[in-house]
């Protein structure tokens, strides 16, 4: 069940961004952007540094021909300079209706929720751009990432309005957020994953063959890795109306959790496949760890 | 449908106990909002379904087990024709329930051979039919008088009272039982045919077989009902049956020293031979004398007796028992009861005092009682005019001698003594008055005297009758001594004169002495419980030689004690005499125990005696009053306010149910011919009639059937409830699919 968003403080936890505060956000893979001063990015563009030529070819700007090099070996080159970017993330969140469960913790969503807005914080604060897209019943929302401070308002806004409901239509939304991304960036995908896994993983896929580093923050609820129910209950779907089930739970359970660790284990294998960082968030363990273990760990490039 | 207890279908409710416990149960189960549902959907998909038809299905047999329970409570019954089967039957049982039924055979005597005869016939008929059982006895009545459905209620209550009636004593006519059986009010429920179902010991006595004409009715008429007899089998083999008939004797009544002769007939009733054995008397438990009894072919008769004199006054209870045990044990024993009275007050009323003693017919009166000492007799003397402050009750008897007339009150007083039970002899003589005699003592048949007086005949100065007189038979106690021409001189007396009655011989007047013409001399009377006796002679020689006769003693004797016993107790009964017993006053209790079982309280009223007399004006005393003596035996009558030994009074049992000769095939043969009568071993074969009849809807109980349908449910329950709890603990270990 989500819970309302209360302002702009209630997703910045101070505990949270007190544990990952001091860690910057650093990108192990081949990312352009640099937070300001300690990245560089690869791709070369217009700035104040030059870096090299390369010959010229129809389509370039001619006011970037360097026609004194033109005038040493009558050929065209295009001057080129070291371009000093800032990081670009989207921040996307899964609102359908499984990320509304939380019994002994607080809802996924509510996990997805802080965790993105701790995040997004960051690394306005860094000077990165941070959009969001979020994935609910309806269409997807985006908001297109940008650097300015006011961004993170927008983001805390469009985090808070999220209600959790529907089924999951994940791989659908990251398909048509590819496009969206011109520059390639930082894609942090906050998610249970309880659709079909084949397409998730294919348009992760395709997010990370347009260049955009993907971090999957797999958020589970500790009941639904341990499934330790005692008494017999009814299990109602949170995604599906009307959809529900009496079971004794210790009847079910070997087979309940036989299927969530394939599907763990299919999820994880998936996303290594295609280079994309896979986090277990379990809503059980806070979130300030869990954030600092992610950013140490890219920190570090081990991934 | 109908229920008998309908205050068991608010129970009905109960039906959504199960669900409601289940709506409950789910109400309490925890809901959880769950949202990896896919994952719980792989992991048990398939049982969902068949889960909640499983549960849906012991929700159901539960619910119904609960609605059945209900109405197994209630008790349905369904109205339906499909049980009965067809129409029901009519059927009367006819029980023999006659002494000789008490016969035995082997360990088992007839009565209880056809009680499980009985208890058959009732475990075969149908839910449809109806049935009533008669008893035959000395007065048939009705076991069972309305229809009924023969259920094992009705049966065990019928058998339950057949073994207490076992003890019954009476005889039985079967034709009037059987005609009472066919005349019974048909059963308003069924629409089939009468049935008569007899059940007998087979003994001849009662069946009438010797006089067909009597069953002729029975057969002759279509629409009267099929009659079928069902007897036990091997009780028409020989056997040897002594029987003792009753023990007579000359009088009842004794005076304290009087010896009586009391004799009996020890009879072999059975078909074969008898062994030798012995009849002990007895008084009370004191043995008086054994008699031998030989060997006795079949049909032979032996007299025993015994002289047994009179001891202290009181009631004595003599007994004569064959110490033999045969065939019908009841019949080897009989009673008899005998009263010992110390004086016998008689009252004399002289109506021609003279001083020559010659003349004085109540001289020879006196004579003739001799001393009280001896004879009992204590008689008192008085003149007609003393008879109207005399208290007549404190005599036994009363004698009139040649009384000219009576004071005015007298002839009343007179006639309330008689029906009390008083004993009047009337002597007539010279001087009675013809007009005042028949105005006062017979006043039309309304006084004491039962026949009115006519001119008398005969001359004594011109030489008389020259008539005799003799008893009228042997066979009145009050003239069989004095009628044994062989003992007695009384045909030798010469009578010159007599007076004559007016009107003849009544219906209630018997003439006790006859001239050789017919003529009545003396006649005998009857008012309410007394007797009068009116002598047209006088007791003096002036009109005949009676008086100079040696029977003429005997005569008065037997005559006094004869009409003194009127006014006691009668002991000794014949089956059906009623018993009456002097009570001390009117709603007096008592407390009467016979045989049968019987057990009642009587109360005393005070129009017991006299009542029959007519006219009498409250002549009977208060007295206790009991007229069901069908049953021979023993009745015992004590008093609840009297301290004081019980009243024994004995009812003489039937001799001829000691007759144990079985109906002969050519009876039976008789009896089929002339009354249609069926002899079968099971009396119900081939009575089911198809009358045509539209098929009688019966009242058909319907819970035995739920009862069953029921136990079938809880165990289709248990055993579904096992398997599901069987899969459920097996699924817990399937492996995962995939």
């Amino acid at each position: 069940m989500a819970e309302p968003a209360r302002g702009g403080a209630s997703l910045l936890d101070p505990e949270v961004m007190q544990a990952i505060g001091p860690l910057d956000v650093v990108a192990t893979r081949i990312v352009e952007g640099l937070l300001a001063g300690q990245h560089r990015s690869p791709l070369k563009g217009s700035s104040v540094e030059f870096a090299e030529h390369r010959a010229y070819s129809p389509g370039d700007e001619t006011r970037l021909i360097d026609w004194h090099a033109y005038a040493r070996s009558d050929r065209y080159y295009i001057r080129q300079f070291e371009e000093q970017t800032n990081l670009a993330a989207t921040l996307v969140v899964d609102a359908s209706g499984s990320m509304a469960f939380g019994m002994s913790t607080i809802s996924k969503l509510r996990w997805a929720q802080v965790a993105m807005a701790c995040l997004a914080r960051l690394l306005l604060h860094q000077g990165d751009a941070v959009g969001l897209m979020a994935v609910g019943p309806g269409p997807p929302r985006h908001l297109a990432p940008r650097a300015v401070p006011a961004q993170f308002q927008a983001v805390h806004n469009e985090l808070a309005r999220l209600q959790p409901a529907g089924q999951g239509a994940l791989a659908p939304a990251l398909v048509e957020l590819a496009p969206r991304l011109r520059r390639r960036g930082l894609v942090l995908i906050g998610a249970d994953c309880f659709e079909e896994l084949e397409p998730l993983v294919k348009a992760m896929g395709h997010l990370r063959g347009r260049g955009q580093d993907v971090v999957l923050l797999h958020v589970m609820a500790p009941e639904e890795l341990a499934f330790d129910f005692k008494r017999v209950s009814q299990f109602q779907s949170l995604e599906a109306d009307g959809e529900r089930i009496d079971l004794d739970p210790a009847v079910v359970r070997q087979r309940y959790l036989d299927r969530v660790n394939r599907f763990l284990k299919e999820l994880r294998y998936g996303c290594a496949e295609i280079g994309c960082d896979y986090v277990l968030a379990r809503t059980d363990v806070p979130i300030g760890p869990t954030l600092a273990h992610l950013l140490g760990r890219r920190a570090t490039g081990k991934g | 449908m109908s229920v008998l207890n309908l205050a068991f279908l608010w129970a009905l409710p109960l039906v959504g106990l199960p669900m409601l416990i289940h709506l409950l149960a789910r109400r309490r189960r925890d809901v959880v909002a769950w949202g990896a549902m896919r994952f719980l959907l792989e992991a048990a998909p398939r049982r969902r379904r068949v889960w909640r038809l499983r549960d849906l299905l012991l929700l159901a047999l539960r619910a119904l087990a609960m609605a059945l329970i209900a109405m197994i409570l209630a008790q349905p019954m369904i109205r339906t024709a499909w049980a009965g089967g067809g129409a029901g039957r009519d059927v009367v049982i006819v029980v023999d329930a006659s002494m000789s039924t008490q016969q035995r055979l082997g360990r088992e005597t007839a009565y209880e051979a056809m009680r499980a005869t009985v208890a058959r016939v009732l475990g075969e008929l149908r839910e449809v039919d109806r049935v009533r059982i008669l008893l035959a006895s000395t007065t048939d009545r009705w076991l069972v008088g309305s229809p009924q459905r023969a259920d094992r209620e009705l049966r065990q209550l019928v058998d339950e009272q057949l073994i207490e009636l076992a003890a019954e004593h009476g005889t039985a006519d079967m034709l009037r039982a059987i005609r009472q059986g066919i005349d019974a009010e048909p059963a308003a429920e069924v629409n089939g045919r009468r049935v008569v179902i007899v059940v007998s010991d087979g003994q001849a006595h009662g069946w009438h077989a010797d006089r067909p004409a009597r069953w002729y009715w029975l057969s002759e008429d279509d629409a009267l009902p099929d009659v079928r007899v069902a007897l036990p089998t091997g009780f028409d083999q020989p056997r040897a049956n002594l029987a003792l008939e009753a023990i007579s004797t000359p009088r009842h009544c004794l005076a304290a020293g009087q010896t009586a002769r009391l004799t009996t007939t020890v009879r072999n009733a059975g078909s074969a031979a008898s062994p030798a054995t012995t009849l002990t008397w007895r008084r009370g438990e004191h043995v008086l004398a054994r008699t031998a009894i030989g060997p006795l072919e079949p049909g032979q008769a032996v007299p025993a007796a015994l002289d047994h004199t009179a001891g202290q006054p009181g009631v004595a209870k003599l007994t004569a028992e064959l110490d033999h045990d045969d065939a019908l044990a009841l019949d080897n024993r009989a009673s008899i009861v005998l009263e010992v009275v110390d004086r016998l007050p008689v009252l004399v009323v002289d109506g021609s005092p003279s001083a020559h003693p010659l003349h004085a017919a109540a001289g020879y009166l006196l004579a003739a009682l001799g001393d009280a000492g001896q004879t009992g007799f204590e008689p008192t003397v008085i003149d007609a005019a003393a008879l109207a402050g005399t208290r007549l009750a404190d005599y036994q008897a009363v004698v009139l001698v040649d009384v000219p007339r009576l004071p005015e009150a007298a002839p009343a007083a007179l006639r309330a003594y008689v029906a009390a039970g008083g004993g009047l002899l009337v002597a007539l003589g010279e001087r009675v008055d013809r007009d005042h005699f028949n105005g006062q003592l017979h006043a039309q048949g309304a006084g004491v005297a039962p026949l009115a007086l006519a001119e008398p005949v005969g001359d004594v100065d011109e030489g008389g009758l020259e008539e005799r007189v003799h008893g009228s038979g042997e066979e009145h106690p009050a003239v069989r001594l004095i009628a044994d021409a062989q003992r007695s001189d009384l045909d030798r007396v010469q009578v010159y004169r007599r007076h004559r009655f007016a009107g003849g011989e009544g219906g209630e007047v018997t003439a006790l002495l006859v001239t050789g013409d017919g003529e009545p001399v003396a006649v005998e009377g009857r008012v309410g419980r007394g007797r009068v006796i009116l002598l047209g002679l006088p007791l003096d020689h002036s009109w005949s030689r009676l008086p100079l006769a040696q029977s003429f003693v005997v005569m008065v004797h037997e005559w006094l004690w004869y009409l003194s016993e009127s006014g006691l107790t009668r002991w000794n009964l014949r089956p059906g005499e009623p018993i009456e017993l002097p009570a001390a006053r009117a709603g007096a209790s008592a407390l009467i125990e016979g045989p049968g079982g019987l057990r009642m309280t009587l109360t005393a009223r005070g129009d017991v005696a006299g009542v029959d007399g007519g006219g009498g004006g409250g002549g009977g005393g208060d007295a206790f009053w009991f007229g069901h003596t069908t049953g021979p035996g023993r009745y015992v009558v004590q008093t609840q306010e009297e301290a004081g030994d019980p009243q024994v009074f004995h009812v003489q049992r039937f001799s001829a149910e000691s007759d144990l000769t079985p109906l002969s095939p050519s009876q039976r043969e008789t009896l089929a011919r002339a009354g249609g009568l069926v002899f079968a071993a099971d009396p119900l074969e081939g009575t089911l009639h198809d009358t045509g009849a539209a098929r009688q809807p019966v009242h058909q109980p319907i819970w035995m059937a739920l009862m069953l349908v029921l136990v079938g449910l809880m165990v289709a329950e248990a055993m579904l409830a096992a398997w599901v709890s069987r899969r459920r603990a097996a699924s817990a270990g399937v492996p995962a699919l995939g």
